[in-house]
């Protein structure tokens, strides 16, 4: 590592440190890592496109991009022309693109994969933690911070977190003001069984969260025009939680639709483009209020699609994908090796980087913890 | 020791049911009750009480369906040679198609004469899922929750078959396109992970070679059938499961019915919606070896399963779906309803995530505690609030004749909070007592 870079991340790690404890800290010193899952499976391979690879257009002879359907950002590598903004800021240096992503004996059931990413278990392991559980119980709550994390729009809880965290789940901010205003404390009836328990606990989440929200974040202004897509909505409200003085570590929202088996090109192009111009209109406003150096957006997939396409015009399930990470303490650029595209398992990608490599650069460099469960994996430089 | 054990087994359901467990019981499979309900069971021993819903859900019966169902179907024309405005006005007439379609299903559900057959019908739409919004055609949706309410609780085999060849599954699971030359796994895959085997009980070859037996089946648009294309369907040597040879789609069903854990899976799915959530293994092993020993009869399988000590035991423990939330309160409240509430309750189970022909995906709906999350949970008790405050009026609550705390408990789920305090029969109260979460449970 550069001497430069130990000390700005040293300082990093001084700052964060205090900031969970420091309930009254700058509101500079807020962080928010924003989770974006890509539901169904991106195929990141008509993303993130390996444009001198002759099996890219053997394989696919009726969904490869043309060169004038990409934008070129390396020598061997383009994004889809739909990704307009992110083409920007990976050429302005706060994009990373992380090359395949995944994990042993890979399985491909959606529902059985995104547990193992979630969870960052192995292929045949059950575990009931997602990856970033144990950080954010570090996380005390307060009247600031509500819950240890929050979901928005139609994002599920699924395996990311476990029980005995806060997770608070909102559609926008102004419903959920209108809509948990009428509830009251209610601490009856407590250990009656299991069922019981989980309800009065969601209950006692609202009643906090409704105060903390009314009074922190009801009247954060937005400048920028979003576009009217769940997405951009979701990009918004999140927006304005990182404007107010709400002190969330967490946030994740999903988008959904990648599971592309038939007629994928104008399905797929379209969840990017949209993807792409909640990024654009988010960063854009991040950067107007400085405020995108405290913001991490990473994105992640149950798996990425088979290589080869099939008779639908479509992609069946696949393995190993690459993701993105944006922001502005990113340091842009490619890390990890793309997979190779002649050497394949029964027409899959094999994996190049441990999704536990991403989550211990996570833990090491964003929240400054270098003991994490994962740090015996590798550490990437985006950070 | 044969006869001893039957006498005794006769003893203890010879008696009639309680009110807690009557509530119970039709809480599990009922969508809740009526005061009426409650007083027919309560004449009734379990035995007696389970042979009537099983007796009900066979009837063929249903309310007179919507009018002109396949006219707006997808079969007119294709819909990329419609102008925009064409497109616009299409969808908006199969939307409000779709509404008459699900308004006509949850009226069945809230009438107690169907009730059971129509949360059999809602298990195997969660089961065998298909969405709306992907096939998008409400004949087609119409067509298959036909399906499953007429072998709701038939011959799990014969609806396996028929699922498989159901229109809106070809369209749902991209089945329509898969052909010899480059197959599709969609339907292959979740017929194994998610219908019949569960997730780890076969190999990524055995899709493979399913999805290849699989090909060749396309939808005829015009007359609304099955057909099989000869010329993309695969007739080459398959193996499956480790029996080969010419295998077509039948023949890869009936290898999956061979297989043990078919009916394992089927059972812990049927236990963890009328049960726990936490499975019994013994007893999972117990009531799939009287499914198969049935030759898959559904009924003999519910009969022993909600017969069970198990199903008696884990009362008040589970979580409310948002149609059996809305539905209790429909039905213990005694909601006069018109064509406008459907609309609005079609709305808000949608807002709670159960919207009727939408599951949020090929899985369905998980249940348990994924129902409730802080959103979730104050639509709940937002529907519960306007639901009161709009359709009860004072001699509906005099209708009631609910008098006392003790009276209200025994009526509804409800908390300890006012032992002490004289019961006002109140709109208000009703609201305070039925938005506590306690009122979620089932």
């Amino acid at each position: 590592m550069k001497r430069r870079e130990f000390i700005k991340i040293s300082a990093i790690l001084s700052a964060m440190i205090l900031l969970p404890i420091d309930v009254k800290a700058k509101k500079n010193n807020k962080k928010t890592l924003i989770l974006v899952e890509l539901n169904g499976g991106n195929d990141a391979l008509n993303s993130v496109i390996p444009f001198n690879e002759s099996n890219y257009y053997n394989l696919r002879p009726s969904l490869a991009l043309k060169k004038d359907e990409i934008n070129i950002i390396e020598k061997d590598f383009g994004l889809n022309k739909n990704l307009s903004n992110i083409t920007k800021l990976y050429k302005s240096g706060s994009a990373a693109i992380v090359h395949g992503l995944g994990y042993d004996s890979p399985n491909l059931s959606h529902f059985r994969s995104i547990e193992i990413v979630e969870t960052a278990s192995q292929s045949k392991e059950y575990l009931k933690n997602g990856w970033i559980s144990s950080e954010l119980r570090k996380y005390d709550l307060n009247e600031k911070r509500p819950a240890n994390a929050m979901l928005i729009g139609k994002s599920k809880k699924a395996y990311l977190f476990s029980n005995d965290l806060s997770v608070l789940k909102i559609k926008s901010i102004e419903e959920f003001i209108r809509s948990s205003s009428n509830i009251n404390d209610n601490k009856i009836d407590y250990n009656i069984n299991r069922s019981l328990n989980f309800l009065n606990k969601q209950e006692d989440i609202l009643v906090k969260a409704n105060k903390a929200i009314s009074k922190y974040a009801s009247n954060v202004d937005i400048k920028t025009i979003f576009n009217q897509t769940d997405i951009s909505n979701d990009f918004k409200e999140a927006l304005k939680v990182i404007k107010s003085d709400l002190d969330i570590p967490l946030i994740k929202i999903s988008q959904k639709g990648y599971d592309t088996h038939a007629n994928q090109m104008s399905k797929h192009n379209i969840l990017l483009k949209e993807f792409d111009d909640a990024i654009g209109s988010f960063v854009n406003e991040l950067k107007e209020e400085d405020l995108y150096k405290d913001v991490l957006i990473v994105t992640y997939s149950e798996f990425g699609r088979r290589v080869k396409e099939n008779g639908s015009l479509g992609t069946d399930h696949g393995t190993a994908s690459s993701h993105f990470v944006l922001g502005g303490e990113v340091k842009g650029g490619m890390y990890g090796k793309a997979p190779s595209l002649n050497n394949l398992d029964k027409n899959n990608l094999i994996y190049t980087t441990h999704y536990r490599t991403y989550y211990n650069t996570i833990l090491t460099k964003w929240f400054g913890n270098k003991n994490n469960q994962f740090n015996s994996y590798d550490i990437l430089n985006f950070l | 020791m044969r006869i001893p054990l039957i006498l005794f087994l006769s003893l203890i359901t010879a008696f009639s049911l309680s009110i807690d467990e009557s509530k119970h019981l039709l809480n599990r499979t009922s969508f809740g009750y009526t005061k009426e309900d409650l007083q027919r069971f309560s004449n009734l021993n379990k035995d007696e009480a389970i042979s009537f819903l099983i007796n009900q859900a066979k009837v063929k019966e249903v309310i007179k369906e919507p009018d002109n169902i396949k006219e707006l179907s997808i079969f007119h024309g294709k819909f990329k040679n419609l102008s925009n405005q064409e497109k616009k006005e299409l969808r908006k007439k199969r939307n409000k198609k779709m509404q008459d379609i699900k308004t006509w299903w949850h009226k069945m559900i809230f009438n107690s004469e169907y009730s059971f057959r129509e949360k059999m019908t809602l298990f195997w739409h969660n089961h065998f899922t298909s969405e709306y919004k992907v096939v998008k055609s409400p004949f087609l949706m119409y067509e298959q929750n036909k399906l499953f309410r007429e072998n709701a609780l038939g011959d799990f085999s014969d609806l396996l078959h028929k699922s498989s060849q159901d229109l809106a599954m070809l369209f749902y699971l991209d089945n329509n396109t898969n052909k010899k030359s480059h197959p599709n796994e969609n339907y292959a895959r979740e017929l194994l992970e998610l219908f019949t085997l569960g997730e780890g009980n076969y190999t990524e070859d055995d899709i493979k070679e399913a999805a290849r037996a699989f090909t060749g089946y396309r939808v005829n648009r015009q007359k609304a059938i099955l057909k099989k294309v000869k010329k993309e369907h695969d007739y080459g040597h398959k193996t499956f499961m480790e029996q080969s040879g010419n295998l077509d789609a039948e023949d890869i069903i009936n290898i999956i019915l061979t297989n043990r854990q078919t009916s394992k899976f089927i059972t812990t799915k049927l236990y963890k919606e009328f049960i726990s959530q936490d499975i019994d293994n013994v007893e999972i092993n117990r009531l799939s070896q009287i499914f198969l020993d049935s030759k898959y009869d559904i009924s003999v399988l519910m009969k022993h399963l909600l017969l069970s000590n198990n199903f008696w035991d884990n009362r008040a423990n589970m979580i409310k779906s948002p149609i059996e939330m809305i539905s209790s309160m429909v039905k213990q409240l005694d909601l006069k309803l018109n064509e406008k509430d459907y609309k609005f309750i079609s709305r808000y189970s949608k807002k709670l995530g159960q919207e009727l022909f939408n599951p949020p995906n090929v899985k369905g709906w998980i249940g348990g505690e994924s129902w409730i999350d802080t959103t979730s949970l104050s639509t709940r008790s937002k529907f519960i609030e306007i639901a009161i405050k709009r359709r009860i009026n004072k001699k509906i609550i005099k209708n009631y004749n609910i008098n006392t705390y003790d009276e209200f408990k025994n009526y509804f789920y409800a908390t300890n909070i006012g032992d002490k305090e004289i019961f006002m029969n109140k709109k208000d109260v009703y609201i305070t007592l039925l938005t506590k979460p306690i009122y979620q449970l089932k």
